[in-house]
């Protein structure tokens, strides 16, 4: 069963932990353009979500790739990037219609998550449970089951 | 280099010069970072007798060489100046993401001297420094001044600012970032603003280094794991936040009330953190790197007070309620929402205001001296009228800017100020509990509970489980959590993190973060260091023993009613032995074989 | 004899304070039986074996017990018993 990263924005703190995680498990340092992994904040509101590549099923970066860095192996759900065969063109930061493939120009490459090799660090860090790695349809449903109690609640309370 | 960035940033208002140092690698060693290093660096260049908010005055403000790294809750910094309020060292310490910025901008510290012509404020981007104008934003709010900034400099910058209180100089003005995180206290607000300095916006895109990832990784793990398992650290904050205090200290008769004239209210609950996770909580919030998540993300549907920002904490529900006889959580929530966008510190804004009041039901203040408005004890009104006006120095707001004891004093009555310092005290009762008196009486800025949080293990019992009610032992107790604290600051540690880690944890991180070995005693040194580095600043500065005292009624006037009836503090019979254990003579002054063994002489 | 409680035990009691008419020696005859009044995770919460759970805090009449006789603390009809997670600081 293909795992995906969960993102549930309502539980996030803001505290960025995902963000040091990430540059740390792929640098050894805390570099914060080294992040795949993006936390906006507004603080009038009091609301973060983080956001990663949502490795999608169509991806636009796949598409206009010319020279096939980015690709999915048969049967994953990863979007793999393979760094020699990139030539920097950045044409996946343009396509990404959520932004989340960037440009690093220190490393010279492309950074977008890559789920840490299927244990991603900032699951492991985030302190709210703000991010899961799980099971695609396990996930899918934990959000349906919550609005189907709201169902439950409307209909209780009539 | 490691942890550290090796570079200090220095910006001469007066002139318009930037210039840059190298971070002195033995200083920062010794003083680890944030309040230890920006104590060094402010105290090797100012004059102690310097007047706070002349041009001739500094400030600093430093990251911890945690600061910008997952050392778990580790994401502060500190601003080092000499406070208006109390003419002596004044240290705050704030949360937020600003501190983090400024190191991966490449700084161990920012040194701002002199004072702009007009309105100026700082836009760092790594090596790029520019000072801009500002006049098209003074006056603005401290939300606004964010948003405008951060629109002319960069959307994701962070950014560190004052409000009208700190362009007007209140003498506790604070220097908020990220809108709702604060240098709360000793009006450190107040010298940004004599300087024409509205804010400062930082970008940071460089690495901080990690001299042995793998031990720093797994040292940050075990905290982390110390901290989930503790029931404060990992579950009580985050579910209730500081607020939950009220029920505790109200419970052992040690919440003051009415301006100190008592420590038990029977309507405490009425804003403690049961009710404010019940009525405005909307969620908790976490500060960088934060594992704690003890934040409180607000808001006040009732049309009166409606708003929504963050808070209040415990210190501020205290203050602007019971403190000043109010029990309805709205108006204080609104309150605390008020001070954040103006800029000033609620624990001294409610103090003088429950100070004020004591002086209005006196007969002292009239209300010829407050345009008819009503000044008693209770009158949640006043409260928010009085916040808007007192941050904008309007009317009576324009006395009780100046903190409680140059109010009372004006009047001729300073012993109505519940102040040790000209600092206002918080909520925790000396007289129902002794180590905390001390703390308050010895602390190098004044009133202050958070740099020596003795309430941990006198009411908590987190630890070791001390009765507050006795003296025993609680020198030994003040100096040892006052140490501890100014390490975990100079780091840029939250010392909530301490709800969890200890002294071997944190000193395991830095020494695997700086490649720097640090024992638990050599961490434990580095705070003594600086707390008497402090100490002799403010000795300079003026202040003597006879300063460290509680205002006469703690030692006067015993609590009137619930389960502290009838105590007093004890602070006068604690002080030879707490002096003996610093290593100071009888006046309080540091022996000159203590400042050797300290490497401070 | 009146009885509080504070933070996420008033979740596992339905109130903030109740009053108890029965006569008790001592404390821990009071949490016995406020435990079968009020359920297991009650129970649970308050003690760790036969002992006072560690993360739970009592005052009685505003003396944390750790300073009075722990479980063994005599209780009297006036007295007013407080009953705290271990939840903050600040």
């Amino acid at each position: 069963m293909p795992k995906v990263l969960m993102i549930h924005p309502d539980r996030c703190t803001g505290c960025q932990n995902c963000e040091l995680a990430c540059s740390f498990s792929h640098e050894n340092q805390f570099r914060p353009t080294a992040t795949r992994v993006h936390v906006y904040s507004w603080e009038r509101e009091g609301f973060s979500v983080p956001m990663m590549c949502q490795q999608c099923d169509s991806a636009s970066c796949m598409k206009v790739c010319p020279t096939g860095a980015l690709h999915r192996a048969k049967g994953t759900t990863l979007v793999e990037y393979s760094r020699e065969k990139c030539i920097g063109c950045r044409m996946c930061t343009i396509a990404c219609p959520f932004g989340n493939a960037v440009y690093d120009s220190v490393t010279e490459s492309i950074l977008k998550c890559d789920t840490c090799g299927g244990d991603p660090a900032c699951v492991q860090f985030c302190p709210s449970q703000a991010l899961e790695f799980v099971d695609d349809n396990i996930s899918t449903r934990s959000r349906k089951r919550e609005l189907a109690g709201k169902f439950k609640s409307a209909f209780e309370g009539a | 280099m490691n942890g550290w960035s090796g570079t200090i940033l220095r910006v001469n208002l007066t002139t318009g010069a930037v210039s840059r140092q190298a971070t002195d690698l033995k200083d920062a060693a010794l003083y680890i970072g944030a309040r230890g290093l920006g104590d060094k660096l402010y105290i090797d260049e100012v004059d102690p007798k310097v007047d706070p908010l002349s041009p001739d005055n500094k400030i600093v403000f430093a990251p911890g060489p945690f600061s910008g790294t997952f050392a778990p809750s580790g994401g502060r910094y500190h601003v080092v100046t000499k406070g208006p309020l109390t003419d002596a060292i004044a240290g705050s310490n704030s949360g937020g993401s600003f501190g983090p910025e400024l190191h991966y901008a490449g700084y161990d510290a920012l040194i701002v001297e002199g004072k702009a012509d007009e309105p100026v404020y700082l836009w760092i981007k790594d090596d790029v420094v520019e000072i801009r104008k500002a006049s098209h934003i003074w006056g603005k709010w401290v939300p606004d001044t964010t948003d405008l900034v951060r629109a002319e400099t960069d959307l994701e910058a962070k950014v560190a600012c004052i409000g009208p209180a700190g362009e007007k100089q209140v003498l506790f003005a604070a220097i908020m970032n990220e809108m709702h995180r604060a240098a709360g206290r000793s009006g450190v607000g107040a010298v940004m603003g004599s300087k024409n300095l509205k804010a400062i916006a930082v970008v940071g895109t460089k690495a901080i280094k990690v001299a042995n990832p793998k031990a720093f990784k797994d040292a940050v793990l075990v905290g982390r794991k110390k901290i989930k398992e503790h029931p404060v650290g990992g579950a009580g904050l985050k579910a209730y936040g500081t607020d939950v205090l009220v029920n505790i200290l109200n419970q052992i008769g040690s919440f003051p009330t009415n301006n100190f004239q008592d420590g038990y209210s029977p309507t405490a609950d009425k804003v403690g953190g049961e009710s404010l996770s019940a009525n405005q909580l909307v969620r908790a919030k976490g500060c960088f790197s934060c594992v704690i998540s003890c934040g409180r993300v607000s808001k006040v549907k009732e049309p009166k007070y409606a708003g929504e920002g963050e808070g209040p904490e415990y210190e501020a529900a205290w203050s602007m309620g019971p403190d000043c006889g109010i029990d309805n959580l709205d108006a204080i929530t609104h309150s605390n929402h008020l001070c954040n966008e103006l800029g000033m510190d609620p624990i001294s804004f409610g103090s003088t205001l429950a100070c004020a009041m004591e002086m209005f039901e006196a007969g002292i203040i009239t209300t010829k001296d407050t345009d008819g408005q009503d000044l008693r004890f209770g009158n949640a009104d006043t409260l928010v009228e009085l916040t808007r006006k007192t941050g904008l120095r309007e009317g009576i707001g324009n006395k009780l800017a100046l903190g409680s004891y140059r109010l009372a004093n004006s009047y001729g009555h300073p012993e109505y100020s519940m102040t040790v310092k000209k600092q206002e005290m918080p909520a925790y009762d000396p007289r129902g509990v002794q180590g905390i008196g001390l703390q308050y009486a010895t602390c190098n800025r004044g009133g202050c509970h958070v740099k020596g949080y003795t309430i941990a293990v006198e009411v908590l019992g987190c630890g070791a489980k001390l009765d507050p009610h006795v003296t025993t032992d609680k020198p030994f107790w003040v100096k040892l959590f006052q140490d501890l604290t100014a390490a975990i600051d100079a780091s840029g540690g939250c010392i909530f993190g301490t709800f969890g880690m200890g002294g071997e944890n944190y000193a395991a991180m830095l020494s695997a973060l700086t490649g720097v070995t640090y024992t638990p005693e050599d961490y434990l040194k580095a705070g003594e260091r600086i707390w008497n580095l402090e100490r002799m600043f403010n000795l300079e500065a003026g202040l003597t023993s006879k300063d460290d005292v509680l205002p006469l009624r703690m030692t006067k006037l015993p609590i009137k009613t619930g389960p502290s009836k009838g105590e007093l503090s004890h602070v006068p019979e604690m002080l030879p032995e707490y002096y003996k254990l610093r290593g100071w003579d009888e006046e309080g002054v540091p022996t000159k074989e203590r400042l050797h063994d300290l490497q401070l002489a | 004899m009146t009885i509080r409680y504070f933070a996420d035990v008033r979740k596992l009691t339905g109130c903030g304070e109740e009053t108890w008419s029965k006569a008790v020696p001592d404390l821990r005859s009071l949490l016995l039986g406020l435990s079968v009044q009020h359920g297991t995770a009650f129970e649970r919460r308050v003690f760790e074996g036969d002992q006072l759970n560690s993360t739970i805090i009592i005052f009685i009449n505003g003396r944390d017990v750790a300073h009075l006789k722990g479980l063994e603390s005599p209780l009297g009809d006036d007295d007013v018993v407080a009953i705290f997670p271990m939840v903050a600081g600040g």
